[in-house]
């Protein structure tokens, strides 16, 4: 017994990283796809270390408007008549909607071509979201082309 | 010099530093006839054959595995795009499960080595989080990857002998629970910040409470009660700046979380008295008495506008009775940190109540005479004082 638990102490983190590991790809195979277009909301920090930060234009009124700090919402991608298909969810922070995919990491030596190719509104962002509403990033799309 | 010549060395090295002082104290007992010539010789041989624990080594073994730990770190943030992210995840896994075996099956004589293993092993859990978060692109704060880390590996650190593991864990884990808890709470006011902080020491002392009656290893033990100790000083410090510079305004009423919370913590520090078996009644007397003021000014803040020196009576008197609680546990780096406090605490109130360097300069004067005349005191009464609170026969 006290093998066992020796061994759940040690292998257990890892066992944890590769369930999370392989949710993450499952998420992405069996998501459906979306591609909108960002911007960045403050070209000063667009770059922070060795990811871009950017706002996803939903092309939707801002939700946050009409609710609270850390509110957690719904956003509609997908409608059909007066049905919503697929949401998307996210929370609001300091006014803006943000569903955690307002991050993508890239290589040092890319950065600043990506950031100016931002603002001038080459780039789109692919995201995978499942049913419940949680999103992925999937890959960036600059002028046609996936990124790598 | 070759490995094992430096290892005797710093062997050497710390056997002649201990013999040094043990020389001094075993001529001043002969001197006063406490011990013979025959019984000093004996324990001066005994002492010289006892295995030292070669700290500096140990030091220096640390401090390469910390620059290994941020090397690790440092690769990973590197966000190497021309390797694929299955190599990375791949290779990252391997190593991961080669540490977590090789430090498995290494025996527990060899502890050392082993608790350097584990800390490695914990920081490689740290990185690889990172990496996990850089490939598939998450963006969560630090402290939510900190906060995870932090569940997982702490079985390891419960397993843990030495207070390395521990107390990076705890460095690192606990500002992540506040932070996750802050997220929670929404902080929107003074009593929200509060709250908070009343919250993660009383959740800190329930866990010290378990780990102690679970008798888990000493090293968690005493880091959690370390911790414990910081954070009920953190929120004596909080509330005295509340009431000195940052009184919530009488427009904001507290949540009715903040009563909750408010109950709870006072419920759990009351209940002290009978869960602290370790301690004597005049300890436990002393660790209520210190958190009274505190209680006192909490519950008033809503509806009294205390006066801004309330901050600093609170401060010096609860203070100077988790001095006095700190010393009779002997508890010197409490102690030291308390006195260090209250020190600061002091100045300052000359500084805001009375105003100008010279009466600021006088009254330190009167106050420091007042400290060595405490000091000659305690040196003369100590044995009756402590005969008193029940520490000596």
């Amino acid at each position: 017994m006290k093998k066992f638990r020796l061994y759940l102490f040690f292998f257990l983190p890892i066992l944890i990283l590769f369930i999370w590991v392989l949710h993450d790809e499952y998420q992405l195979r069996a998501s459906k796809e979306f591609v909108f277009k960002i911007s960045g909301y403050d070209p000063k920090h667009l770059l922070s270390g060795h990811y871009l930060t950017y706002q996803v234009e939903y092309g939707q009124p801002n939700p946050c408007e009409r609710h609270h700090d850390q509110d957690e919402i719904y956003l509609c991608l997908n409608k059909s008549k007066d049905q919503c298909l697929q949401v998307i969810k996210g929370i609001c922070r300091f006014n803006r909607f943000l569903a955690g995919i307002e991050r993508y990491y890239v290589s040092e030596s890319d950065a600043v071509r990506l950031e100016q190719q931002i603002r001038a509104g080459e780039v789109k962002l692919a995201i995978r979201v499942a049913p419940n509403g949680s999103a992925m990033v999937s890959h960036m799309i600059v002028n046609g082309e996936i990124y790598h | 010099m070759k490995v094992g010549h430096r290892q005797a060395f710093f062997s050497i090295s710390s056997i002649i530093l201990r013999m040094k002082s043990l020389d001094k104290l075993i001529a001043v007992w002969v001197e006063n006839s406490l011990i013979t010539a025959e019984q000093a010789k004996a324990i001066h041989l005994f002492e010289s054959q006892k295995p030292t624990h070669r700290w500096a080594m140990i030091g220096i073994l640390l401090l390469g595995i910390f620059v290994l730990g941020i090397g690790l770190i440092s690769i990973i943030a590197a966000n190497w795009h021309s390797i694929p992210a299955t190599l990375k995840l791949g290779f990252d896994f391997s190593f991961l499960l080669a540490m977590a075996a090789y430090s498995f099956r290494l025996k527990p004589e060899k502890f050392i080595l082993r608790e350097s293993l584990i800390l490695i092993y914990i920081i490689s859990l740290l990185a690889s989080i990172g990496l996990i978060s850089q490939v598939y692109h998450y963006s969560g704060d630090i402290e939510d990857a900190l906060f995870l880390w932090g569940l997982m590996v702490l079985p390891l650190v419960l397993h843990s002998v030495k207070m390395f593991t521990p107390a990076l864990w705890a460095l690192l884990f606990i500002p992540a629970c506040y932070l996750q808890l802050s997220h929670h709470i929404r902080f929107q006011n003074q009593y929200d910040l509060l709250s908070g902080f009343l919250l993660m020491s009383s959740l800190l002392g329930i866990s010290y409470w378990l780990a102690y009656y679970r008798r888990c290893n000493q090293a968690f033990i005493d880091i959690l009660k370390s911790s414990l100790f910081f954070s009920i000083i953190a929120l004596f410090c909080l509330v005295d700046i509340t009431v000195t510079f940052e009184y919530p305004s009488p427009l904001h009423l507290p949540h009715p979380f903040y009563w909750i919370v408010l109950a709870g913590s006072g419920i759990l520090t009351f209940s002290s008295i009978f869960v602290l078996a370790d301690h004597r009644w005049i300890q436990k007397s002393l660790f209520l008495i210190s958190q009274i003021p505190f209680y006192f000014v909490l519950l008033a803040l809503p509806y009294f506008t205390l006066p801004a020196i309330s901050g600093a009576v609170l401060s010096l008197t609860s203070f100077t009775v988790l001095l006095l609680y700190f010393g009779s546990r002997r508890d010197l780096a409490m102690y030291q940190l308390t006195s260090v406090l209250l020190a600061i605490r002091f100045f300052l109130v000359y500084l805001n109540e009375i105003g100008g360097l010279i009466r600021t300069g006088l009254g330190l004067i009167v106050t420091g005479l007042i400290i060595i005349v405490l000091v000659v005191f305690w040196n003369r009464y100590q044995r009756k004082l402590l005969k008193w609170l029940g520490e000596v026969k």
